[in-house]
Protein backbone atom coordinates (compact mmCIF):
# COMPACT_ATOMS: atom_id res chain seq x y z
CA UNK A 1 0.00 0.00 0.00
CA UNK A 2 1.15 3.18 -0.83
CA UNK A 3 1.88 6.31 1.06
CA UNK A 4 0.19 10.05 0.30
CA UNK A 5 3.52 10.73 -0.48
CA UNK A 6 4.69 7.72 -2.83
CA UNK A 7 1.55 8.79 -4.35
CA UNK A 8 2.20 12.29 -4.95
CA UNK A 9 5.55 11.17 -5.92
CA UNK A 10 4.23 9.11 -8.40
CA UNK A 11 1.93 11.46 -9.68
CA UNK A 12 4.46 14.21 -10.04
CA UNK A 13 7.48 12.35 -11.27
CA UNK A 14 6.45 9.11 -13.38
CA UNK A 15 4.17 11.15 -16.11
CA UNK A 16 7.98 12.22 -17.09
CA UNK A 17 9.47 8.87 -17.72
CA UNK A 18 9.29 9.19 -21.47
CA UNK A 19 11.32 12.65 -21.18
CA UNK A 20 14.16 11.02 -18.75
CA UNK A 21 14.55 8.41 -21.43
CA UNK A 22 14.93 10.05 -24.17
CA UNK A 23 17.01 12.54 -22.70
CA UNK A 24 19.41 9.49 -20.92
CA UNK A 25 19.66 8.10 -24.13
CA UNK A 26 21.05 10.86 -25.81
CA UNK A 27 23.56 11.04 -23.07
CA UNK A 28 24.85 7.52 -22.81
CA UNK A 29 23.77 6.39 -26.75
CA UNK A 30 23.05 3.29 -25.72
CA UNK A 31 19.62 1.56 -24.78
CA UNK A 32 20.42 -0.25 -21.59
CA UNK A 33 22.34 2.65 -20.26
CA UNK A 34 19.83 4.70 -20.53
CA UNK A 35 16.64 2.24 -18.80
CA UNK A 36 19.55 1.99 -16.31
CA UNK A 37 20.14 5.75 -15.68
CA UNK A 38 16.18 6.28 -16.04
CA UNK A 39 15.89 3.71 -13.12
CA UNK A 40 18.80 5.13 -10.79
CA UNK A 41 17.50 8.54 -11.54
CA UNK A 42 13.65 7.95 -10.20
CA UNK A 43 15.27 5.75 -7.18
CA UNK A 44 17.29 9.00 -6.19
CA UNK A 45 13.93 11.16 -6.91
CA UNK A 46 11.95 8.93 -4.59
CA UNK A 47 14.76 9.33 -1.75
CA UNK A 48 15.14 13.35 -2.02
CA UNK A 49 11.28 13.93 -3.22
CA UNK A 50 10.69 15.20 0.53
CA UNK A 51 13.14 18.36 -1.01
CA UNK A 52 11.31 18.60 -3.78
CA UNK A 53 9.04 22.14 -3.89
CA UNK A 54 5.65 21.62 -4.92
CA UNK A 55 5.11 23.97 -7.89
CA UNK A 56 8.43 24.34 -9.15
CA UNK A 57 9.67 22.55 -12.57
CA UNK A 58 9.26 18.87 -11.62
CA UNK A 59 10.51 18.06 -15.23
CA UNK A 60 13.75 20.16 -14.65
CA UNK A 61 14.41 18.89 -10.81
CA UNK A 62 14.23 15.37 -12.40
CA UNK A 63 16.72 16.29 -15.49
CA UNK A 64 18.88 17.57 -13.28
CA UNK A 65 19.27 14.30 -11.30
CA UNK A 66 19.29 12.59 -14.04
CA UNK A 67 22.80 14.49 -15.81
CA UNK A 68 24.08 14.00 -12.05
CA UNK A 69 23.94 10.65 -12.28
CA UNK A 70 25.30 10.41 -15.40
CA UNK A 71 28.45 12.37 -14.53
CA UNK A 72 28.56 10.33 -11.39
CA UNK A 73 28.15 6.88 -13.47
CA UNK A 74 31.26 8.74 -15.59
CA UNK A 75 33.41 9.09 -12.80
CA UNK A 76 33.15 5.97 -10.72
CA UNK A 77 33.72 3.89 -14.47
CA UNK A 78 36.37 6.39 -14.88
CA UNK A 79 35.55 7.70 -18.56
CA UNK A 80 34.85 10.72 -19.64
CA UNK A 81 33.13 11.46 -22.99
CA UNK A 82 35.24 11.47 -25.97
CA UNK A 83 37.34 15.12 -26.03
CA UNK A 84 36.98 17.62 -28.80
CA UNK A 85 40.00 17.99 -30.23
CA UNK A 86 40.96 21.02 -29.47
CA UNK A 87 41.07 22.93 -33.38
CA UNK A 88 37.84 21.64 -33.87
CA UNK A 89 36.90 23.44 -30.92
CA UNK A 90 38.54 26.56 -31.92
CA UNK A 91 36.97 26.62 -35.19
CA UNK A 92 33.50 26.23 -34.00
CA UNK A 93 34.29 29.50 -31.70
CA UNK A 94 35.22 31.69 -34.54
CA UNK A 95 32.77 30.24 -36.76
CA UNK A 96 29.98 30.80 -34.21
CA UNK A 97 31.35 33.83 -33.05
CA UNK A 98 30.84 35.31 -36.42
CA UNK A 99 27.14 37.35 -37.53
CA UNK A 100 25.88 35.47 -40.39
CA UNK A 101 25.26 37.34 -43.84
CA UNK A 102 22.35 35.55 -44.61
CA UNK A 103 20.40 31.96 -43.08
CA UNK A 104 19.45 29.23 -45.04
CA UNK A 105 16.13 28.97 -45.61
CA UNK A 106 15.67 24.92 -44.82
CA UNK A 107 13.41 23.09 -45.96
CA UNK A 108 12.30 21.63 -42.64
CA UNK A 109 8.97 20.10 -43.80
CA UNK A 110 11.04 17.81 -46.62
CA UNK A 111 14.25 16.99 -44.23
CA UNK A 112 13.73 13.25 -44.01
CA UNK A 113 12.40 11.20 -41.00
CA UNK A 114 14.84 11.56 -38.19
CA UNK A 115 16.92 14.02 -40.06
CA UNK A 116 17.17 16.40 -36.98
CA UNK A 117 17.28 14.05 -34.34
CA UNK A 118 20.31 12.45 -36.18
CA UNK A 119 22.15 15.94 -36.77
CA UNK A 120 21.65 17.13 -32.83
CA UNK A 121 23.22 13.52 -32.38
CA UNK A 122 26.38 14.90 -34.24
CA UNK A 123 27.08 17.80 -31.83
CA UNK A 124 29.83 17.52 -29.78
CA UNK A 125 28.58 16.54 -26.16
CA UNK A 126 29.14 20.60 -24.91
CA UNK A 127 26.93 21.92 -27.18
CA UNK A 128 24.89 19.16 -27.81
CA UNK A 129 22.92 19.04 -24.74
CA UNK A 130 22.16 23.05 -24.89
CA UNK A 131 20.54 21.99 -28.07
CA UNK A 132 18.34 19.45 -26.81
CA UNK A 133 17.27 21.16 -24.22
CA UNK A 134 16.33 24.16 -25.59
CA UNK A 135 14.85 22.94 -28.96
CA UNK A 136 13.71 19.41 -27.75
CA UNK A 137 12.86 19.38 -24.61
CA UNK A 138 11.96 23.36 -24.22
CA UNK A 139 13.67 24.21 -20.76
CA UNK A 140 14.71 27.89 -20.78
CA UNK A 141 18.02 29.47 -20.60
CA UNK A 142 18.26 29.24 -16.42
CA UNK A 143 16.62 25.62 -16.52
CA UNK A 144 19.31 24.45 -18.76
CA UNK A 145 21.97 26.22 -16.63
CA UNK A 146 20.97 24.19 -13.91
CA UNK A 147 20.88 21.47 -15.28
CA UNK A 148 24.12 21.55 -16.68
CA UNK A 149 26.09 23.61 -13.99
CA UNK A 150 27.03 26.07 -15.96
CA UNK A 151 26.53 30.06 -16.03
CA UNK A 152 23.75 31.64 -18.21
CA UNK A 153 26.55 32.96 -20.18
CA UNK A 154 27.88 29.46 -21.22
CA UNK A 155 24.61 28.36 -22.05
CA UNK A 156 23.98 31.08 -24.28
CA UNK A 157 27.26 30.65 -26.27
CA UNK A 158 27.00 26.94 -26.07
CA UNK A 159 23.35 26.49 -27.37
CA UNK A 160 24.42 28.90 -29.66
CA UNK A 161 27.61 27.03 -31.39
CA UNK A 162 25.74 23.84 -31.74
CA UNK A 163 22.81 25.13 -33.70
CA UNK A 164 25.76 26.31 -35.77
CA UNK A 165 26.94 23.16 -35.65
CA UNK A 166 23.47 21.63 -36.32
CA UNK A 167 22.65 24.12 -39.00
CA UNK A 168 25.69 22.67 -41.12
CA UNK A 169 24.68 19.14 -41.01
CA UNK A 170 20.87 19.87 -42.12
CA UNK A 171 22.12 22.40 -45.04
CA UNK A 172 24.74 19.20 -45.92
CA UNK A 173 21.63 17.17 -46.33
CA UNK A 174 19.41 19.37 -48.04
CA UNK A 175 22.76 20.93 -50.26
CA UNK A 176 24.61 18.43 -53.29
CA UNK A 177 28.20 17.72 -52.31
CA UNK A 178 30.22 20.33 -53.54
CA UNK A 179 27.41 22.42 -53.81
CA UNK A 180 28.22 26.10 -53.71
CA UNK A 181 25.93 27.61 -50.58
CA UNK A 182 22.54 29.16 -51.25
CA UNK A 183 22.18 32.93 -50.70
CA UNK A 184 19.74 33.79 -48.36
CA UNK A 185 17.58 36.64 -48.96
CA UNK A 186 19.05 39.93 -49.26
CA UNK A 187 19.97 41.80 -45.74
CA UNK B 1 24.20 56.11 -33.12
CA UNK B 2 26.64 53.65 -31.56
CA UNK B 3 25.82 50.18 -32.77
CA UNK B 4 25.33 48.29 -29.38
CA UNK B 5 27.33 45.03 -28.95
CA UNK B 6 24.87 42.65 -28.48
CA UNK B 7 24.08 43.02 -32.45
CA UNK B 8 27.28 41.66 -33.32
CA UNK B 9 26.96 38.84 -31.25
CA UNK B 10 24.96 36.10 -32.59
CA UNK B 11 24.31 34.14 -29.03
CA UNK B 12 23.04 37.33 -28.09
CA UNK B 13 21.29 37.80 -30.95
CA UNK B 14 19.34 34.10 -30.14
CA UNK B 15 18.46 35.30 -26.94
CA UNK B 16 16.75 38.57 -28.24
CA UNK B 17 15.05 36.63 -30.18
CA UNK B 18 13.76 33.66 -27.67
CA UNK B 19 13.40 36.17 -24.87
CA UNK B 20 15.33 35.50 -22.60
CA UNK B 21 15.73 39.20 -21.64
CA UNK B 22 14.33 41.36 -18.52
CA UNK B 23 11.92 43.25 -19.75
CA UNK B 24 13.61 46.65 -19.98
CA UNK B 25 16.64 44.86 -21.76
CA UNK B 26 13.67 43.38 -24.09
CA UNK B 27 12.07 47.01 -25.26
CA UNK B 28 15.97 48.56 -25.78
CA UNK B 29 16.44 45.70 -28.27
CA UNK B 30 13.34 46.05 -29.91
CA UNK B 31 13.80 49.43 -30.05
CA UNK B 32 17.02 48.91 -31.84
CA UNK B 33 15.63 46.51 -34.42
CA UNK B 34 13.24 49.30 -34.93
CA UNK B 35 15.02 51.68 -36.19
CA UNK B 36 17.64 49.36 -38.46
CA UNK B 37 16.15 47.45 -41.43
CA UNK B 38 19.16 45.49 -42.30
CA UNK B 39 19.60 44.46 -38.90
CA UNK B 40 15.67 43.82 -38.22
CA UNK B 41 15.76 41.31 -41.66
CA UNK B 42 18.49 38.97 -40.52
CA UNK B 43 17.20 38.62 -37.15
CA UNK B 44 14.25 38.01 -38.76
CA UNK B 45 16.07 35.12 -40.90
CA UNK B 46 17.46 34.41 -37.96
CA UNK B 47 14.32 34.01 -35.81
CA UNK B 48 12.63 31.68 -39.09
CA UNK B 49 15.37 29.71 -38.63
CA UNK B 50 15.11 29.34 -34.38
CA UNK B 51 11.23 28.81 -35.34
CA UNK B 52 12.50 25.67 -38.15
CA UNK B 53 14.44 24.34 -35.45
CA UNK B 54 12.06 24.52 -32.50
CA UNK B 55 8.96 22.50 -34.84
CA UNK B 56 11.56 20.15 -35.36
CA UNK B 57 12.60 20.02 -31.86
CA UNK B 58 9.00 19.18 -31.20
CA UNK B 59 8.45 16.46 -33.49
CA UNK B 60 11.62 14.67 -32.80
CA UNK B 61 10.67 14.35 -29.38
CA UNK B 62 7.30 13.22 -30.07
CA UNK B 63 8.97 10.59 -31.37
CA UNK B 64 11.19 10.05 -28.84
CA UNK B 65 9.05 9.55 -26.50
CA UNK B 66 7.14 7.50 -28.45
CA UNK B 67 10.14 4.93 -28.52
CA UNK B 68 10.31 4.10 -24.45
CA UNK B 69 10.56 0.55 -23.95
CA UNK B 70 7.30 -0.33 -23.00
CA UNK B 71 8.74 -2.51 -20.32
CA UNK B 72 10.29 0.46 -18.51
CA UNK B 73 7.43 1.57 -16.93
CA UNK B 74 6.81 -1.63 -15.29
CA UNK B 75 11.30 -2.13 -14.41
CA UNK B 76 10.73 1.38 -12.68
CA UNK B 77 7.57 0.77 -10.96
CA UNK B 78 9.29 -2.83 -9.61
CA UNK B 79 12.15 -0.85 -8.43
CA UNK B 80 10.47 2.30 -7.21
CA UNK B 81 8.23 -0.50 -4.89
CA UNK B 82 11.55 -2.58 -4.02
CA UNK B 83 13.13 1.05 -3.01
CA UNK B 84 9.74 1.57 -0.35
CA UNK B 85 10.19 -2.03 1.22
CA UNK B 86 14.10 -2.09 1.22
CA UNK B 87 13.49 1.35 2.96
CA UNK B 88 10.87 0.19 5.29
CA UNK B 89 13.01 -2.71 6.58
CA UNK B 90 10.08 -5.50 5.13
CA UNK B 91 10.42 -9.14 5.47
CA UNK B 92 11.69 -11.39 2.45
CA UNK B 93 8.18 -12.50 1.53
CA UNK B 94 6.85 -8.88 1.57
CA UNK B 95 9.36 -7.64 -0.79
CA UNK B 96 9.02 -10.22 -3.17
CA UNK B 97 4.98 -9.63 -3.59
CA UNK B 98 6.03 -5.68 -4.02
CA UNK B 99 8.21 -6.68 -6.88
CA UNK B 100 5.41 -9.08 -8.45
CA UNK B 101 2.94 -6.56 -7.81
CA UNK B 102 4.42 -2.91 -8.74
CA UNK B 103 4.94 -4.25 -12.45
CA UNK B 104 1.02 -4.16 -13.07
CA UNK B 105 0.23 -1.48 -10.72
CA UNK B 106 2.66 0.92 -11.58
CA UNK B 107 0.87 3.46 -11.54
CA UNK B 108 -1.93 3.14 -8.95
CA UNK B 109 -2.88 5.25 -6.11
CA UNK B 110 -4.71 3.09 -4.30
CA UNK B 111 -3.73 3.80 -0.83
CA UNK B 112 -7.58 4.71 0.37
CA UNK B 113 -9.30 2.60 -1.53
CA UNK B 114 -10.29 -1.25 -1.71
CA UNK B 115 -8.75 -3.23 -4.25
CA UNK B 116 -10.58 -6.72 -4.93
CA UNK B 117 -11.15 -9.22 -7.33
CA UNK B 118 -9.31 -10.89 -10.27
CA UNK B 119 -11.56 -9.35 -13.47
CA UNK B 120 -8.47 -7.79 -14.57
CA UNK B 121 -4.88 -7.45 -15.28
CA UNK B 122 -3.53 -4.14 -14.32
CA UNK B 123 -0.95 -2.48 -16.08
CA UNK B 124 0.08 0.84 -16.18
CA UNK B 125 -0.06 2.27 -19.82
CA UNK B 126 3.02 3.94 -20.93
CA UNK B 127 2.33 7.30 -21.78
CA UNK B 128 3.79 7.14 -25.24
CA UNK B 129 0.94 4.42 -26.28
CA UNK B 130 -1.39 7.14 -25.21
CA UNK B 131 -0.08 9.41 -27.76
CA UNK B 132 -0.12 6.73 -30.37
CA UNK B 133 -4.03 6.60 -30.69
CA UNK B 134 -4.63 10.32 -31.64
CA UNK B 135 -5.40 9.52 -35.28
CA UNK B 136 -7.51 7.25 -34.74
CA UNK B 137 -9.54 8.80 -32.06
CA UNK B 138 -9.89 12.26 -34.44
CA UNK B 139 -11.32 9.43 -36.80
CA UNK B 140 -13.75 8.44 -34.23
CA UNK B 141 -17.65 9.57 -34.20
CA UNK B 142 -18.64 11.45 -31.71
CA UNK B 143 -19.58 10.66 -28.11
CA UNK B 144 -22.35 8.47 -26.85
CA UNK B 145 -23.53 6.98 -23.87
CA UNK B 146 -20.94 7.86 -21.52
CA UNK B 147 -21.22 10.81 -18.33
CA UNK B 148 -20.28 14.16 -20.19
CA UNK B 149 -22.16 16.33 -17.27
CA UNK B 150 -22.90 16.56 -14.13
CA UNK B 151 -26.61 15.53 -14.88
CA UNK B 152 -26.01 13.03 -16.66
CA UNK B 153 -23.21 11.35 -13.97
CA UNK B 154 -24.50 8.65 -11.75
CA UNK B 155 -25.46 10.68 -8.21
CA UNK B 156 -24.81 13.71 -9.99
CA UNK B 157 -21.08 12.63 -9.60
CA UNK B 158 -19.03 16.29 -9.30
CA UNK B 159 -15.55 15.16 -10.73
CA UNK B 160 -17.64 15.45 -13.84
CA UNK B 161 -17.99 18.78 -13.28
CA UNK B 162 -14.32 19.75 -12.28
CA UNK B 163 -12.44 16.45 -13.02
CA UNK B 164 -11.58 17.40 -16.22
CA UNK B 165 -12.16 14.37 -18.85
CA UNK B 166 -15.06 13.81 -21.43
CA UNK B 167 -14.74 11.04 -23.45
CA UNK B 168 -16.99 8.89 -26.28
CA UNK B 169 -17.74 5.30 -25.28
CA UNK B 170 -18.25 2.61 -28.46
CA UNK B 171 -18.70 -0.82 -28.87
CA UNK B 172 -16.08 -2.51 -30.51
CA UNK B 173 -14.80 -6.12 -30.06
CA UNK B 174 -17.96 -7.00 -27.89
CA UNK B 175 -17.15 -4.63 -24.91
CA UNK B 176 -17.27 -0.89 -24.67
CA UNK B 177 -14.33 1.12 -24.71
CA UNK B 178 -14.14 4.47 -23.04
CA UNK B 179 -12.21 6.63 -25.93
CA UNK B 180 -10.34 9.57 -23.79
CA UNK B 181 -9.80 13.10 -24.38
CA UNK B 182 -8.78 16.15 -22.85
CA UNK B 183 -11.25 19.22 -23.63
CA UNK B 184 -8.37 21.65 -23.35
CA UNK B 185 -5.75 19.40 -24.77
CA UNK B 186 -7.04 18.25 -28.37
CA UNK B 187 -6.35 15.65 -29.83
CA UNK B 188 -7.05 12.66 -27.72
CA UNK B 189 -5.05 10.93 -25.40
CA UNK B 190 -5.84 7.40 -26.31
CA UNK B 191 -8.32 4.63 -25.87
CA UNK B 192 -9.05 2.25 -23.37
CA UNK B 193 -11.03 -1.05 -23.24
CA UNK B 194 -13.70 -1.52 -20.39
CA UNK B 195 -16.16 -4.45 -19.46
CA UNK B 196 -19.56 -4.54 -20.88
CA UNK B 197 -21.83 -2.35 -18.84
CA UNK B 198 -24.30 -4.17 -16.66
CA UNK B 199 -21.45 -6.83 -15.62
CA UNK B 200 -20.17 -5.69 -12.10
CA UNK B 201 -22.22 -6.24 -9.30
CA UNK B 202 -24.07 -3.84 -7.13
CA UNK B 203 -21.54 -1.40 -5.49
CA UNK B 204 -18.51 -2.69 -7.66
CA UNK B 205 -16.42 0.11 -9.31
CA UNK B 206 -13.42 -0.42 -12.06
CA UNK B 207 -10.95 2.03 -11.82
CA UNK B 208 -8.43 1.78 -15.06
CA UNK B 209 -5.10 3.52 -14.39
CA UNK B 210 -4.25 5.88 -17.82
CA UNK B 211 -0.59 7.39 -17.61
CA UNK B 212 -2.28 10.34 -15.38
CA UNK B 213 -5.68 9.71 -15.57
CA UNK B 214 -7.25 7.32 -13.84
CA UNK B 215 -11.01 5.87 -15.19
CA UNK B 216 -13.18 4.53 -12.64
CA UNK B 217 -16.37 2.75 -14.39
CA UNK B 218 -19.77 2.12 -12.64
CA UNK B 219 -22.99 0.15 -13.70
CA UNK B 220 -25.96 2.40 -12.69
CA UNK B 221 -29.05 2.24 -14.37
CA UNK B 222 -28.27 -0.44 -16.83
CA UNK B 223 -26.10 1.65 -18.52
CA UNK B 224 -22.13 2.12 -18.00
CA UNK B 225 -20.69 5.23 -17.05
CA UNK B 226 -16.95 6.30 -17.01
CA UNK B 227 -15.64 8.83 -14.88
CA UNK B 228 -12.40 10.42 -16.01
CA UNK B 229 -10.03 11.91 -13.07
CA UNK B 230 -6.48 12.99 -13.35
CA UNK B 231 -4.45 11.24 -10.64
CA UNK B 232 -3.22 14.82 -9.35
CA UNK B 233 -6.52 15.83 -8.61
CA UNK B 234 -7.90 12.59 -6.77
CA UNK B 235 -4.79 12.93 -4.84
CA UNK B 236 -5.42 16.41 -4.05
CA UNK B 237 -8.64 15.40 -2.87
CA UNK B 238 -7.99 12.84 -0.96
CA UNK B 239 -5.34 14.86 0.98
CA UNK B 240 -8.13 17.36 1.36
CA UNK B 241 -10.04 14.37 3.25
CA UNK B 242 -7.59 12.82 5.56
CA UNK B 243 -8.15 9.75 7.45
CA UNK B 244 -11.57 8.87 5.08
CA UNK B 245 -12.13 6.70 2.78
CA UNK B 246 -12.52 7.70 -0.61
CA UNK B 247 -15.87 8.53 -1.09
CA UNK B 248 -16.01 11.94 -0.45
CA UNK B 249 -13.04 12.50 -2.31
CA UNK B 250 -14.98 12.23 -5.39
CA UNK B 251 -18.88 12.73 -4.02
CA UNK B 252 -17.84 15.51 -1.93
CA UNK B 253 -20.85 16.71 0.94
CA UNK B 254 -22.84 13.95 -0.35
CA UNK B 255 -20.66 11.51 1.29
CA UNK B 256 -19.46 12.98 4.28
CA UNK B 257 -18.96 10.28 7.32
CA UNK B 258 -20.22 8.34 5.36
CA UNK B 259 -18.09 4.64 4.91
CA UNK B 260 -16.48 3.37 1.32
CA UNK B 261 -19.77 1.42 0.03
CA UNK B 262 -17.25 0.44 -3.40
CA UNK B 263 -15.45 -2.48 -4.06
CA UNK B 264 -12.66 -1.18 -6.16
CA UNK B 265 -12.07 -3.80 -9.39
CA UNK B 266 -8.71 -3.08 -11.24
CA UNK B 267 -9.28 -3.20 -14.25
CA UNK B 268 -6.99 -4.29 -17.49
CA UNK B 269 -6.71 -1.59 -20.69
CA UNK B 270 -5.68 -2.36 -23.83
CA UNK B 271 -5.35 -0.34 -26.96
CA UNK B 272 -7.70 -1.01 -29.64
CA UNK B 273 -6.42 1.05 -32.20
CA UNK B 274 -3.28 2.78 -33.37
Amino acid sequence: MSSPQDALFESTCLPFLPDLYAFALSLTRRRHDAEDLVQDTFLKAQRAFGSFQPGTNAKAWLFTILRRLHIDRFRRARLRPTPLPEDELAEMGRDAAKLPEAEPDLPWDDLPPGAVEDAIQTIPDPFRLPVRLRDVNGFSYKEIGEILAIPPGTVMSRLHRGREWLKRELVSLVEPPGAAPKEGPPA
Amino acid sequence: MTTPAWTQDPAEIDRTIEGELPPAEREARAAVLAADAALAARVEARRRFLAGLAAAGRSADTQARAAVPPELAARVGAALAAGDAAGAGAPPRLLRLALATAAVLLLGLGASFFVGGDEGDAVAMPPAVLDAAEAAVAADPGPRGCAHDEAESPLRFPPVRDGLRIWACVERDGGTVAKLYRPEELPSVGYAAMPAPGTAPGATVGRTDLGDTVVFDIAYGRKAHYIAVRKDWLERQRMLTPGRESCRACHHLSRVGKDNPHKIVERSWKLVAR
